[in-house]
């Protein structure tokens, strides 16, 4: 069996001393600067670039892939304890994570975090192990128009991520889809929306309106009510899971494992599709969709589930094709490349010790991390609970240093203030910042894909509809919606027959 | 106790910072490098090997930053904008020195002709003509070009963005003979790559290194390089030049400071990148990244250079109708 | 009048007419670019569609708020929360790349500090000087972000 010959490789490879060395210091580095808000993974590997010049090709990747999916296990930490989303595809880990956490039941979501995270990771590195070079060809079967009949789906699904008003859901989802639209066109290369202001020009980053919603605006909304009355210091309840909660989250994990193991392979938004993808789907096989956005644990099980499988399995177009579908691939493919390895579909026989090398580090790291994490958890959360007058000052320094470090420009820093502000005149007007983030991120790539299909096709939509791929993803976008729709309606009925 | 020891290194190193630089003792304290691009790309990787050998071989730290975005157009006015002094200097290529002052004319916050001082040519990155082989039968130019005048408008040609190399590449082919193809947009090389391999779009000019592994495993099929000459490292495929002469789309990449620093800081620095750039060790790495190093650039020819590349590419802008602005 | 407005559904009204508002600012930058036609669509076409479509939106919200009876909850913006983290935040923006982290982390801390009403002003200079330290140790010593830690600002 060439499998086990090929993981015996790796495993020799990744369990050298130095490997695993390697493999421990980006894993911990990520959980580090996945904590500290607003620094983000792609930041960080890229300053840690030029110090993993002097290794060797294998411990640069390892180390470099664990500060990775190391910083996606510390993202979702933030996420519950300050719901502060470090990154796009832990925005809808805030949504119940964070309720929880005020409910006291911090331990409970960050220990179904890290439970979640490691199984689903683990299952998508036996998929990368498996099916690598099927899984990419098939992502290429992926033009404009089944991306772009994917994003119309996460549209829809974005709505459902609500949990109050509809109709100001739609509005937000519609602002974040026109921010992000903000700066040059792709097709004509105008900028657009920019007040003519050179710094503009790039549009506005995601990382600065996410802390400024999240982070500003959140803490002046909590510092508003704490003028009202007492603070609103986290209670610390038990950390484990009850039996129930053990019960409810095996199905959400198996779920969001599936889900983020495939959409993790699409270029683009796949990890974040995957994360609010595995949402909606729990929200809608629950018995009880109306504990969703109030605590529900298959709100933090599903998503964090989903993330993490995609997150391992978005290396499969990097290693199979040598295309990176997100920028901490990019990331890495640049590494490779300084070292004389060009990313492509001959790795995995030219490199063999590398590729499985980094598949087992892969593994090896994710056990790390859920030993590394699980002990944690009582620190982390007597941390947050911490007087909040205490807190807030340290996370309005970080957003700051974090937002900065993106891309050294201080005008990000500038949106992120504005962004703060608006966010927490929307915050106190109830209006949920999760979808405007979805659509921020949507907006372009929606644009992008419609409008490249139209000059592929020279404006014929009908391939929408001709190509099989475009037409299913299509034909559930509608169903999803009808879906949606119905039972609002059957509700009105019901209350109108009451009357 | 440790920190307290930390503040206090930090506190006696700002204590025994030295005053105003002379230009004599160059470099007397570190230098800024501004790389235009984000970190990690190609573009990055020439810059910060230069800058890593500058450091060796004058004493002083030169820190990378890298401020990418607004075409490059923002990097390189902070290098312009900084003292003349030369502690601070960036890298650019194509885009940002010789095409942007003709696609965002009105916009363009620096004048490359009078604010820029060139110091060296790093590098040329050859593109290449590459055609999806299951959408394309040509299996060379003059095939393509016979197909290309017979479906006028049919084909579509992919490229890095609005601008780019790999796009004005695609116009000037139509340009010089007299075909039309629909020209697709990507937001950068990595973007474009799957629909050119899964056969969304017909065929792009790309950067030998990011396609030269799908040429090996039969997914796109190479037609012509882009270069004036044939490259060294691809003796065996034509030229555009070869079938359309006077054809050339060339990418390149190199050092500047801002217009005005002392003349012996900016011989110190030409001398510097261009002795490093004609090591025979340096020349196999760039080699390595499937770049031609140049290795006899000064800041005369890398002027000279840039000038009449921008000459070209205005020519080609302004006849493709390219929006500006 | 004032009273009737008073007990509608200020919440909805509010966001309807922000709405509206963020529609029409970028709806006019929007139409400055050229349209095109829905086959065959221009830089200026989703901007435009979009920020009609929150205006729509707006008007919907508005007309819900304007409809509905106030559910008896109060908003009050707080100027006392809002203003120290804007000030704070905006003197990093202003000043981090002149004095240095050190020194901007500092004054960025003490300065947010003032929004809490649990503000005292030694434990906000205490949190700010161990804060700053862990920053310029964390940040530029040990990830490299590229900031002096005192800056040209302060002679250096």
């Amino acid at each position: 069996m060439d499998l086990l010959d090929n993981l015996a490789l790796g495993f020799s490879t990744a369990l050298g001393f130095q490997n695993v060395l390697y493999c421990f210091v980006g894993v911990l580095l990520g959980t580090l600067i996945g904590v500290l808000p607003g620094l983000g993974p792609v930041a960080t590997i890229a300053m840690l670039l030029p110090i993993t010049f002097g290794l060797e090709p294998v411990s640069a990747v390892i180390m470099l892939a664990g500060i990775y999916y190391g910083a996606q296990y510390g993202g979702s930490t933030t996420a519950i304890l300050i719901n502060l989303p470090g990154e796009s595809s832990s925005v809808v880990t805030t949504l119940d994570g964070h309720q929880m956490a005020k409910q006291g039941r911090a331990g409970a979501a960050l220990v179904t975090a890290a439970v979640g995270s490691f199984f689903a990771g683990s299952v998508a590195i036996i998929v990368l192990a498996l099916f690598a070079p099927p899984l990419a060809r098939f992502a290429l079967e992926f033009g404009p128009p089944e991306y772009f009949a994917l994003m119309v789906l996460g549209l829809i699904a974005s709505v459902a991520l609500a949990s109050g008003a509809i109709i100001k859901a739609l509005a937000m989802v519609v602002l974040g889809l026109l921010l992000g639209l903000i700066g040059r066109d792709l097709n004509t290369a105008l900028p657009r929306m920019t007040f003519d202001l050179m710094a503009m020009i790039d549009g506005l980053q995601f990382v600065a309106i996410a802390m400024g919603v999240f982070g500003l605006g959140e803490i002046i909304r909590n510092l508003d009510s704490e003028q009202l009355s007492r603070g609103t210091v986290a209670k610390v309840g038990r950390l484990m899971l009850t039996r129930e909660e053990a019960r409810a989250i095996v199905k959400p994990i198996l779920r969001g494992t599936v889900l983020g193991s495939i959409l993790g392979i699409l270029p683009g938004g796949g990890a974040l599709l995957a994360s609010f993808g595995a949402y909606t789907v729990e929200k809608k096989v629950s018995a009880t969709p109306e504990r969703f956005g109030k605590g529900a644990i298959e709100g933090v099980a599903a998503p964090e589930s989903a993330n993490n499988a995609g997150a391992q399995s978005s290396f499969i177009p990097m290693l199979t094709l040598g295309i990176p579908p997100n920028p901490v691939m990019a990331l890495l493919a640049g590494a490779l490349i300084l070292h004389g390895i060009q990313p492509g579909p001959n790795v995995i026989s030219e490199q063999p010790t590398l590729f499985w090398g980094l598949i087992a580090s892969m593994w090896i790291g994710n056990l790390m991390l859920l030993i590394l994490n699980l002990p944690l958890v009582g620190m982390w959360v007597r941390l947050a609970s911490t007087p909040y007058h205490l807190l807030f000052p340290v996370i309005v320094v970080f957003c700051c240093i974090g937002v900065l470090s993106v891309n050294n420009a201080t005008f990000d820093v500038l949106v992120m203030i504005g962004a703060g502000v608006i966010g927490y005149i929307l915050l106190k007007l109830d209006c949920e910042p999760a979808p405007l983030l979805l659509g921020f991120i949507l907006g372009p790539m929606l644009e992008e894909y419609l409008r490249r299909t139209l000059l592929i096709s020279r404006g014929d939509p009908s391939v929408f509809f001709t190509r099989p791929l475009s037409a299913t993803l299509l034909a559930f976008a509608v169903l999803l919606l009808v879906l949606m729709v119905l039972p609002s309606i059957r509700s009105r009925t019901n209350e109108a027959l009451k009357e | 106790m440790k920190m307290k020891l930390i503040l206090l290194a930090a506190a006696a190193a700002v204590l025994a910072a030295p005053g105003p630089a002379l230009a004599s003792d160059y470099p007397n304290k570190p230098v800024r490098v501004i790389v235009p691009f984000p970190a990690g790309g190609a573009a990055d990787n020439f810059a910060r090997i230069v800058a890593e050998n500058l450091q060796n071989e004058l004493k002083q730290p030169f820190v990378v930053e890298n401020v990418p975005g607004g075409a490059s157009m923002t990097g390189i006015d902070q290098v312009v904008k900084s003292a003349k002094d030369g502690y601070t200097i960036g890298s650019a290529s194509t885009g940002g020195l010789a095409v942007n002052q003709t696609l965002f004319a009105g916009k363009i916050p620096y004048d490359v002709a009078k604010d820029i001082q060139p110091l060296a040519l790093m590098t040329i990155t050859p593109n290449m003509l590459v055609v999806n082989p299951k959408r394309i039968a040509a299996r060379n130019l003059p095939e393509l070009i016979d197909y290309l005048k017979a479906n006028p408008g049919k084909v579509t040609f992919g490229s890095a963005g609005i601008g780019t190399t790999q796009h004005l590449a695609g116009e000037l082919l139509q340009q010089m003979t007299g075909t039309t193809m629909v020209h697709i947009p990507y937001k950068g090389t990595t973007a474009m790559l799957p629909d050119l391999i899964g056969g969304q779009i017909d065929l792009a000019f790309e950067n030998v290194a990011a396609v030269l592994p799908h040429v090996k495993s039969g997914a796109v099929h190479p037609i012509a390089s882009a270069e004036p000459k044939r490259p060294e490292s691809l003796p065996d495929l034509p030229t555009v030049a070869e079938t359309v002469p006077g054809f050339a789309a060339t990418a390149w990449h190199g050092y500047f400071a801002t217009a005005g620093i002392p003349d012996d800081v900016r011989s110190k620095l030409a001398t510097s990148i261009r002795d490093f750039m004609a090591k025979p060790e340096t020349v196999e790495r760039f080699k390595k990244l499937g770049a031609i190093p140049v290795t006899d650039s000064t800041p005369e020819s890398f002027a000279a250079f840039i000038a009449a590349d921008a000459k070209r590419w205005k020519e080609v802008v302004e006849k493709g109708n390219i929006k500006p602005q | 009048m004032l009273g009737w407005l008073s007990r509608r559904n200020l919440k909805d009204v509010l966001a309807g007419l922000l709405f509206i508002a963020i529609a029409l600012i970028l709806g006019w930058q929007a139409s400055l670019l050229p349209f095109g036609t829905a086959m065959r669509m221009d830089a200026g076409y989703f901007p435009l569609v979009l920020s009609s479509l929150l205006g729509l939106l707006g008007v919907a919200n508005l007309i819900k708020g304007l409809v509905q009876e106030n559910d008896g909850t109060a908003i009050g913006f707080k100027l006392v929360a809002l203003a120290p983290i804007v000030v704070g935040t905006m003197f990093f923006a202003l000043t981090v790349r002149g004095l240095g982290l050190g020194p901007t982390t500092f004054v960025t801390a003490f300065v947010s500090a003032f929004a809490s009403r649990y503000f005292r002003p030694l434990v906000a200079l205490g949190l700010a000087g161990l804060l700053s330290v862990f920053c310029v140790v964390v940040f530029v010593y040990g990830l490299g972000v590229p900031l002096p830690v005192f800056g040209p600002w302060l002679g250096n």
